[in-house]
């Protein structure tokens, strides 16, 4: 009986999430046209680029991918420095950390929703395996764009080339609406589109795998976790240390011990569930807080 | 207010340079490169040949 009034409960407050997720997925995608017509929009809005991972090859899309655009910039140096690109990222990373991973990505929202299917679950900690996300980063959005600049007339965007899962859903969106796309298809596709089913298949037994361990935007964001202005806060005077939010955290995190840690993509399940609502936003301002927050 | 800058002053810090970095990638015409990259299929992205 309890049990099910904690899920009324959750439920009641955690609508707000996929609502914004679905509002989000409606904005990336504004060009809806261009699901039929399998040509891609070239409007004033693609100068913008979208806090969260999406591909502006996709059809429908309205906005670029802002690694897109870190990797053209990377891919590009004997040219000027895209400023204005690296800025937003900052900008975003600053203001919401894996807010966005949370509430703004397109591809979260696919995995939050693929996750949903009742099946029995995994809740694996990756420990080691979690660092790999930062391998990406710095391997394929940061390395390999500079050296294949330096070796090759241009460079190229690794992530995009090699793992973008957004990059494949884009691809068979092309090449389901323009036929004569078709003939492009090659190995790499294919590669591609056996890697995202994998990641389609393990997002209904494990919460958002990408997330956690491949996406180098999250490791981006994650950086900022602990110091965005939209952060975690723990009250410790209203916490009763009944460990409810620990063993509602999807990611294996201990929100009360580490609730800003770079791993959490704000969910908002710990802070749902929490009977004493010990957990908020910054935007609250409470006296105790966890966390070195203060 | 006090309190408020005090607490994000870090995240405030980063903020301030990278409003300063929009503002002068505007200022050299970046939004129409990332338009015009955007605007362009990357076939290497959607895995195409």
């Amino acid at each position: 009986m309890k049990n099910k009034q904690t899920q009324k409960q959750q439920r009641k407050k955690g609508w707000f999430r996929p609502f914004l997720q679905l509002i989000t997925l409606g904005l990336y995608n504004l060009n809806f046209k261009g699901f039929r017509s399998g040509k891609i929009y070239n409007g004033t809005l693609k100068g913008i680029c979208t806090p969260g991972l999406h591909c502006y090859s996709c059809p429908a899309s309205a906005g670029s991918c802002p690694l897109g655009t870190l990797q053209n910039t990377l891919s590009n140096l004997r040219g000027k420095i895209n400023l204005y690109g690296t800025g937003l990222l900052l900008l975003f990373g600053a203001a919401l950390g894996r807010v966005v991973c949370g509430f703004l990505c397109p591809f979260g929202f696919l995995q939050d929703l693929l996750y949903k299917i009742p099946t029995k679950k995994f809740t694996p900690a990756f420990k080691r395996l979690r660092f790999m996300k930062y391998a990406v980063l710095v391997g394929l959005v940061v390395v390999f764009p500079i050296v294949t600049m330096l070796t090759k007339y241009a460079g190229e965007p690794g992530f995009c080339k090699f793992l973008c899962p957004m990059g494949t859903i884009a691809g068979i969106e092309l090449t389901a609406a323009n036929s004569e796309m078709r003939s492009l298809i090659g190995v790499l596709f294919w590669l591609k589109l056996g890697f995202l089913l994998t990641i389609i298949l393990c997002s209904i037994f494990i919460y958002r795998p990408f997330c956690r361990l491949l996406c180098p935007l999250g490791a981006f964001y994650g950086l900022f976790n602990k110091i965005a202005l939209l952060r975690y806060h723990v009250d410790e005077t209203a916490c009763t240390h009944c460990g409810a939010c620990e063993k509602a955290c999807p990611v294996r995190i201990d929100p009360v011990a580490e609730c800003n840690s770079a791993e959490c993509v704000r969910c908002g399940k710990c802070k749902n569930i929490c009977p004493a609502s010990a957990i908020s936003y910054r935007s609250k301002p409470k006296k105790c807080t966890s966390g070195k927050d203060e | 207010m006090k309190n408020f800058l005090k607490n994000n002053y870090i995240a405030l810090g980063i903020l301030f340079f990278a409003v300063l970095f929009v503002v002068l990638g505007l200022l050299q015409n970046d939004f129409q490169t990332v338009r015009q990259k955007g605007s362009m299929i990357c076939t290497q992205c959607v895995g195409f040949k």
